[in-house]
C-alpha cells in the first residue's frame, strides 16, 4: 500500500510512467504540460533513465521511434500544436508497431490558439491526424488519480498491441493538484524482451524497423493486419463509466474535465428530482458506441457537453444512429463550463423529450 | 594466387537499384568494409533515409530502422541512447540532411550524440529525378532550375561539413570524394575514423561524401566523375575540419 | 571472363550479375586490361570483361576500389620475399 502524494496531474502522470518501467523521455517543452518534462529532467536521472530535450516535437516523436524500435519503454508528451507536428511521426509509429505512450494536455485551438483548456483534438487522436489508415488507442482521464492509472495501462496496453496509446487529458487536469496514489508493477516486466527489436544482434535474424512497401500486394496485407489488431482493440479495450444511467430520462455525454463538472450538475439535478445520468467514455479509441446504444434504450434524450465545437458529439450521433434527440452544448477558446451551465442546459433539453 | 580484394561480408549478396556509376554503390562498399575490419557487424545499426538509398537495408546485413525524411539523426538518438554500446549510423542525402532534416542534423551533432552520418552531396534530389538540392551549385541545371540555379531566386548552396564543424559536440567531421581510387582510399580513410570515432565515445562523426549523379547529370560514369573532380569539389574541397582524439 | 596470360602475376575476375557497365573499373586501369563487351547480361547491361592476354596485371587494385557494384574480385601471387605485400593491407580485405 503506497502513501498518497499530493501533486499536480502533469507530474502524477509523469511518475506513473516511472512506475509503469518508462526509462526514456523526449519532448520539447510547450503549455500547460511542462510539468511533465521538468519533472522528467529530475526523475529519471534517479532511476537511470533517459530524459532528452529535443529540439522540436519533430524530433521528439522520432527519439522516441528510435527508442520504441530498441525495445524500450518510452514517451513523449505535448499539447495541441506540438502534437500536430508529431502527427506524420505517429503514422510511422503506428505503421512499423512500434509500442510508445504521448500524451497531449489539450489547449485552446485551431493554430498557437490559447493556453487554457480544450477537447478540441478529438478528432485528430480518434479519427487519424496522421495520413493512413490507423488508430492509436486513446484514453481519456477525468482526475489526477485517472490519469495517473491510464498511463498506467497505456505502457500496458501499447506492449500488448504493438501500438501507439495517447492519453488525452486538458490543462485543467494537468495543473489540478490533488493527492496521488501510484501502484507498483509486477515483477519482472520491464525486461520482457521484444523479439522483434533493435538490439543489434545475430546474423539470421536480422530486425528490420521500416513501414515502405512499395509492392501494393504487401501492403494491403500490412493494413488487413493492422485491421485484424485493431478489431481486436474494438473487442477487448472498450473502458466507459456509466454514472447514475440506470434511470435517467436525460443522459450528459462527456469525457475528462467536462465529465467532473458534469457530475456536479448532476448531483444538482438529481436533488431537484431530475433524472439525469452521465455516460463517460474512457477509451476515446475504442469508442463505447454499444454503451450509448444500450442506454438509449430507456433515455430519452442526450446532451453532449464538450469543450469543442462538437467532435466526441458525431460518435455520440453515430452510436445512437439517430434514434435519439441528441442536444450539444459547448464553450471553446478556453474556457471551461461551470456545473450552472450545465444543469440550465440539461433542463432545456429535459423540457424538450419529456 | 590468393585474394587481394573480394566484396565485403557486410554486404549482402543483393545486387542493387542504385544507377550504373553511382557513388552510393562505392560508399556502401566502403561502409560494408569498415564494418568488417572493426569487426562491428553484430552491434551496428544503420538507419536508412528517404532518397535512393531509402532500401540500403536490403544492401547492408545489419539490423535496421528506415527513417521518415530527415529524421535519421532523431531515430538513431532513441536508439543510442537506449543501446549506448551499439554502432549507429545514419545514411542521408542532400535533401534528407540539408533541406528537411537539417534541425535534426544539427542538434544532434551540437549535442555531441556518439552517432556517425554518412552524408552523400551529389547536388540534387536524386530519388525524385533530379530537383534542386540545398547543395546545387549556382548555374547548376535541375528540374526545378531550368536556367540553372540562380542565387536571387533561390539562395546560395549550403557547406554542411564547414556548419558542422563549428559546433562542440562534433568531434570528426570531413568531406572527401569517390571520384578516383586516391579519392576512394582517402574515403574510406575518413568513413573507418567517423566509425572510430563512436566506438570511442568522442562524440558526433560526420564524412560528407561528394558523389556522383551520372543519370540526374545528364552524363556517363566517367564524365561524371570528371564533374566531381573540376566542379563539385571546387566549392566543396576536401579535406578533414575537425579531428578530435580525445573526448 | 576475358582472357588471362599464362605467367599472370595477378588476375580479376568481374562478376557479370552484378556489373552494370558503367566503364569507371576501364578508365581507371593503368593498363587498360578491362574492356567493354557486347554481351547482355540477365539484368540488360553490358558488362565489362578482363582482357590480359600478356598477363600484365599487377593486382593493383584500382578496378576493384571504383566499383560502385563489388563486382571484382582480384587475385594475386603471393611474394615469396617479405615487405613488398604490405600493399595488400591498405585496401581490399587481407
Amino acid at each position: 500500500m503506497t502513501e498518497k502524494k499530493f501533486m499536480a496531474g502533469n507530474e502524477a502522470i509523469a511518475e506513473a510512467a516511472v512506475s509503469a518501467g518508462c526509462r526514456y523521455y523526449f519532448a520539447y517543452p510547450i503549455t500547460p504540460q511542462n510539468e511533465i518534462g521538468e519533472y522528467m529532467s529530475r526523475r529519471m536521472p534517479q532511476v537511470g533513465g533517459t530524459f532528452l530535450q529535443a529540439e522540436s516535437e519533430v524530433a521528439a516523436i522520432y527519439m522516441v521511434f528510435g527508442a520504441a524500435g530498441a525495445g524500450a519503454r518510452t514517451m513523449t508528451s505535448s499539447s495541441s500544436p506540438g502534437i500536430s507536428l508529431m502527427q506524420e511521426g505517429i503514422s510511422y509509429i503506428a505503421a512499423a508497431e512500434l509500442p510508445c505512450v504521448l500524451v497531449n494536455m489539450m489547449r485552446g485551438g485551431p493554430g498557437l490558439g490559447g493556453i487554457a483548456p480544450s477537447q478540441s483534438d478529438y478528432f485528430q487522436a480518434t479519427k487519424g491526424g496522421g495520413h493512413g489508415d490507423y488508430h492509436m488507442l486513446v484514453l481519456a482521464p477525468s482526475t489526477g488519480q485517472e490519469a495517473a492509472n491510464l498511463t498506467m495501462l497505456a505502457f500496458d496496453l501499447a506492449d500488448k498491441y504493438r501500438n501507439p496509446v495517447m492519453i488525452l487529458g486538458d490543462g485543467n487536469i494537468g495543473q489540478m493538484m490533488e493527492p496521488i496514489e501510484f501502484k507498483q508493477p509486477p515483477e519482472g516486466f520491464i525486461h520482457a524482451k521484444k523479439e522483434w527489436a533493435i538490439t543489434g544482434g545475430s546474423s539470421g535474424h536480422r530486425k528490420l524497423i521500416k513501414s515502405l512497401y512499395l509492392d501494393p500486394v504487401t501492403l494491403e496485407k500490412r493494413n488487413l493486419a493492422i485491421g485484424v489488431k485493431l478489431r481486436e482493440v474494438v473487442k477487448n479495450e472498450v473502458r466507459f463509466e456509466s454514472y447514475m444511467t440506470e434511470d435517467a430520462d436525460v443522459v450528459i455525454a462527456a469525457y475528462g474535465t467536462v465529465a467532473r463538472i458534469a457530475k456536479t450538475a448532476i448531483k444538482i439535478l438529481r436533488e431537484n428530482g431530475m433524472k439525469v445520468g452521465l455516460l463517460r467514455p474512457i477509451s476515446l479509441y475504442p469508442f463505447p458506441y454499444e454503451a450509448f446504444a444500450r442506454v438509449a434504450e430507456h433515455a430519452k434524450g442526450f446532451l453532449v457537453v464538450e469543450m469543442s465545437m462538437g467532435q466526441m458529439l458525431e460518435d455520440v450521433r453515430l452510436a445512437l444512429c439517430c434514434e435519439r434527440q441528441v442536444s450539444f452544448y459547448s464553450r471553446v477558446g478556453g474556457i471551461v463550463p461551470n456545473y450552472e451551465e450545465i444543469v440550465a442546459e440539461v433542463e432545456k433539453v429535459a423540457a424538450e423529450v419529456t | 594466387m590468393e585474394t587481394v580484394y573480394e566484396r565485403p561480408r557486410t554486404l549482402k549478396l543483393a545486387s542493387t537499384h542504385y544507377c550504373p556509376g553511382c557513388g552510393h554503390g562505392i560508399v556502401h562498399r566502403l561502409i560494408a568494409e569498415v564494418i568488417d575490419e572493426l569487426g562491428i557487424r553484430e552491434r551496428t545499426v544503420a538507419v536508412a533515409p528517404v532518397g535512393c538509398a531509402v532500401l540500403l537495408y536490403d544492401y547492408f546485413d545489419l539490423d535496421s530502422y528506415e527513417a521518415a525524411h530527415g529524421r535519421a539523426p532523431a531515430i538513431a538518438t532513441g536508439c543510442k541512447r537506449v543501446h549506448p554500446e551499439l554502432i549507429v549510423f545514419t545514411y542521408q542525402g542532400d535533401g534528407d540532411l540539408a533541406a528537411i532534416g537539417t534541425a535534426e542534423a544539427v542538434h544532434a551533432a551540437a549535442r555531441g550524440e556518439k552517432i556517425t552520418t554518412i552524408f552523400i552531396n551529389n547536388a540534387n534530389y536524386g530519388m525524385t529525378a533530379g530537383q534542386m538540392a540545398p547543395t546545387t551549385l549556382i548555374g547548376q541545371k535541375t528540374t526545378t532550375t531550368p536556367e540553372g540555379r540562380m542565387a536571387e531566386r533561390a539562395g546560395y548552396p549550403i557547406r554542411v561539413c564547414e556548419m558542422l564543424a563549428t559546433l562542440e559536440g562534433v568531434a570528426y567531421a570531413s568531406r572527401v570524394s569517390v571520384s578516383s581510387p586516391k579519392n576512394v582510399i582517402q574515403a574510406k580513410r575518413a568513413i573507418k575514423r567517423a566509425f572510430e570515432t563512436q566506438i570511442r565515445g568522442l562524440g558526433y562523426s560526420i564524412v560528407e561524401v561528394l558523389s556522383q549523379c551520372p543519370t540526374n547529370w545528364h552524363m556517363t560514369p566517367v564524365e561524371s566523375v570528371k564533374w566531381v573532380d573540376e566542379k563539385l569539389a571546387a566549392y566543396y574541397p576536401l579535406g578533414e575540419f575537425k579531428s578530435l582524439t580525445e573526448g | 571472363m576475358g582472357m588471362v596470360g599464362a605467367q599472370a602475376m595477378a588476375r580479376i575476375i568481374i562478376d557479370e550479375g552484378y556489373c552494370k557497365g558503367c566503364l569507371l573499373c576501364m578508365s581507371f586501369c593503368p593498363l587498360k586490361a578491362i574492356r567493354t563487351s557486347t554481351s547482355i547480361s540477365k539484368k540488360g547491361y553490358h558488362p565489362v570483361e578482363f582482357c590480359d592476354p600478356d598477363g600484365k596485371c599487377t593486382g593493383c587494385t584500382l578496378c576493384a576500389l571504383m566499383c560502385p557494384e563489388a563486382a571484382i574480385t582480384v587475385y594475386r601471387e603471393k611474394r615469396s620475399i617479405g615487405g613488398e605485400n604490405d600493399r595488400e593491407k591498405v585496401h581490399g580485405r587481407k
